[in-house]
């Protein structure tokens, strides 16, 4: 709703600053920066609990499943040692006749604390039963196996084709049922789920999967440690020429307590992603062992208020005491500025070794998991959560915290569910961590990383 | 323009790098009219982080009905009134002045934009608010009173004696300009 009766002093004014622009300090935008950031890690929060609850849902499930498993399989335990064949007593139907001659049935009711009752109630009225069992309409109530014992029978005059009828339903033996003349191609799952399978022991099979996994990595909860190379670095102003000291006087140690308290935050663990092949042998039908190759995309987060700039290039890099204390190098100096989310990004190739022994064979197959991997570091970065950091690449071997290779152990719970004979679905919650320290000695901490996640893969039996 | 396109698309998938460009492009222009709404760089700034993260947040909410440039001007404008709102009753009011009609424009094209930006920085809270949303936005006294929660007459008060203090400031300027080169 413009005004445009304005006189020409307003508009004088409005063209004099129509355009004009005043650069706003750096401050501005790494306060818009930490902000936005702060949104996306809540948001992270958010989807992170999203997925653990899903996570937690999917094992409540698997492990309701398999405690109705183990039901069923204590069950059939049970069946298989303490079996007595029993006999069964049937009460036979009952039998209508009526005035087309025809026979319809009506079914006992059968109980066990009224059986001898029914049978006491046939002897008594076995012999009077049919002659005097004639309803309103004309219909003949008969038992079957009294038609069978009975001489009255032969005195009634629809006695004999009943006779015949009977002689079909009731064959002397099972090898004299009728044979169908149409071919079964499809069998109810639930009809045959409870059919023991055929054990095939010390049969060695071949398996391959594939997988995917998302888990929570941790290089290492207690590396807060921040090693300061005093003489090469120190903390300063940032934009101000950077000082190198030698000595140890009291100011320069509260400096590098003050970068000690700016950069040395716990890392955190993150989201983190896996994928990969492997390659089995069933040795029999309780023992597997795999091997293959995973890779996976880990990282860790932290914060810190300290950068490192180089003077050359007065290029800022992320800094933090822990990750990259290796980085620190003549050229480089620490200086403080306002907080930022830093983030350890990992990139590895795992060979693992499995052995899994199965302590539930039923729908769902569950099984314990143990093993070793070698892992092999591809690639380490230190990334600020800012535009005017620029990334860290430890890619030279006399700047590496971490070994190239280290191995871990592995220990997970693997359940599978078999499907369409040859295929297997499953999910296998994992905890992976590594056997020993896996820094360099060119670091000043030490670390041991944990991975706890969730697998899921699809297995081909061969 | 196809490229404010796509940094817009690109703030609204949350992409760090368009957020840090529609910045760019636009910051300093926003800064100039915080620095109106405001007495010192420092709040001006204060007022530009808090706009733009508001911008950040609700850019999902940008139609494109009107340009993108006047969309974050707007946001920055009522962040500014929001800052200022409290200190808008601290400055007692005055009756509405015959306005001096002797003044004109030549004053103001003589002067600088940054002397410009400090004499407008220089009124008090209210009526400073009043003069940029009447004289410089456009905005009529009816709107800013509905703006602002005040009366249509304190609006008017507050302009002309804003529009006073700028002419006698712009007078004592030129006098003194003259003097030197006489």
């Amino acid at each position: 709703m413009k005004d445009f009766n304005k006189d020409k002093f307003n508009s004088a004014i409005e063209r004099k600053l129509a355009g004009a622009e005043v650069q706003p300090g750096s401050s501005v935008w790494e306060g818009i920066e930490a902000e936005l950031l702060k949104q996306d890690n809540r948001r992270m929060q958010k989807k992170a609990s999203f997925y653990r609850n899903l996570a937690a849902a999917v094992i409540f499930i698997a492990l309701i499943s398999i405690y109705f498993n183990l039901q069923d399989f204590a069950y059939r335990n049970n069946q298989e040692s303490t079996f007595l064949p029993e006999k069964i007593n049937i009460l036979e139907d009952r039998l209508l006749l009526d005035r087309n001659k025809s026979i319809s049935s009506i079914p006992a009711v059968n109980s066990r604390n009224k059986q001898n009752d029914s049978e006491q109630i046939g002897e008594k009225t076995i012999g009077n039963r049919l002659s005097n069992e004639k309803s309103g309409n004309g219909n003949v109530l008969i038992a079957s196996n009294e038609i069978e014992r009975s001489n009255l029978l032969s005195t009634d005059e629809n006695a004999l084709p009943i006779l015949e009828k009977l002689e079909i339903r009731n064959p002397a033996s099972l090898s004299e049922l009728p044979k169908l003349d149409y071919k079964i191609e499809k069998v109810s799952y639930f009809a045959v789920s409870n059919v023991d399978k055929v054990k095939e022991r010390s049969t060695v099979r071949w398996n391959s999967n594939v997988n995917v996994g998302s888990g929570n990595f941790n290089p290492n909860s207690e590396i807060t440690e921040t090693p300061i190379f005093s003489t090469v670095s120190t903390l300063n102003n940032a934009g101000t020429n950077a000082r190198t000291l030698t000595d140890q006087s009291s100011a320069t140690s509260q400096e590098r307590n003050a970068v000690e308290d700016l950069s040395s935050a716990p890392m955190k663990g993150n989201m983190s992603f896996t994928f990969g092949l492997n390659l089995g042998v069933q040795l029999n039908d309780r023992w597997n062992i795999k091997s293959g190759v995973q890779y996976g995309a880990f990282r860790s987060t932290s914060s810190s208020s300290t950068v490192l700039r180089d003077k050359n290039s007065d290029k800022l890099y992320p800094y933090h005491g822990a990750s990259s204390s290796t980085e620190i190098s003549d050229g480089r100096v620490v200086n403080a500025i306002s907080e930022y989310e830093l983030y350890n990004d990992f990139q590895i190739i795992t060979f693992p070794l499995m052995l899994s022994y199965k302590i539930i064979d039923s729908k769902f197959d569950v099984s314990l998991v143990g093993g070793i991997s070698a892992d092999l570091i591809l690639r380490n970065t230190l990334k600020g959560g800012s535009q005017q950091i620029n990334e860290i690449e430890f890619n030279q071997n006399d700047r590496q915290s971490y070994k190239k290779v280290f191995a871990s152990s592995i220990a997970g719970l693997d359940i599978s569910y078999p499907f369409a004979d040859k295929y297997a679905i499953s999910i296998m919650p994992t905890f992976k961590k590594a056997l020993s320290n896996i820094t360099t000695e060119n670091a000043t901490f030490d670390s041991t990383p944990a991975f706890l996640g969730l697998n899921m893969s699809l297995t081909y039996m061969f | 323009m196809p490229r404010t396109k796509e940094l817009i698309k690109g703030c609204q998938k949350g992409d760090r790098k368009s957020q840090y460009e529609l910045y760019q492009q636009f910051s300093s222009g926003m800064l100039a009219i915080a620095l109106r709404y405001s007495k010192s760089t420092l709040e001006a700034e204060d007022i530009l982080q808090e706009g733009f993260i508001k911008v950040f947040e609700n850019i999902k909410k940008f139609r494109g009905e009107s340009s993108i440039g006047y969309w974050i001007k707007r946001i920055i404008i009522n962040t500014a009134l929001n800052h200022q709102r409290s200190k808008l009753y601290l400055y007692p009011m005055v009756d509405v002045e015959d306005l001096k009609e002797g003044m004109t424009s030549m004053s103001v094209d003589n002067l600088a934009v940054e002397d410009l930006m400090n004499l407008i920085q220089g009124l008090p809270t209210g009526c400073q608010v009043i003069f940029n949303l009447y004289a410089i936005e456009g905005y009529h006294h009816k709107e800013i009173a509905e703006m602002l929660e005040i009366s249509i007459g304190t609006s008017k008060s507050q302009y002309a004696r804003a529009r006073k203090i700028l002419m006698e400031q712009l007078e004592k300027q030129s006098k003194w300009g003259n003097e030197r080169f006489q």
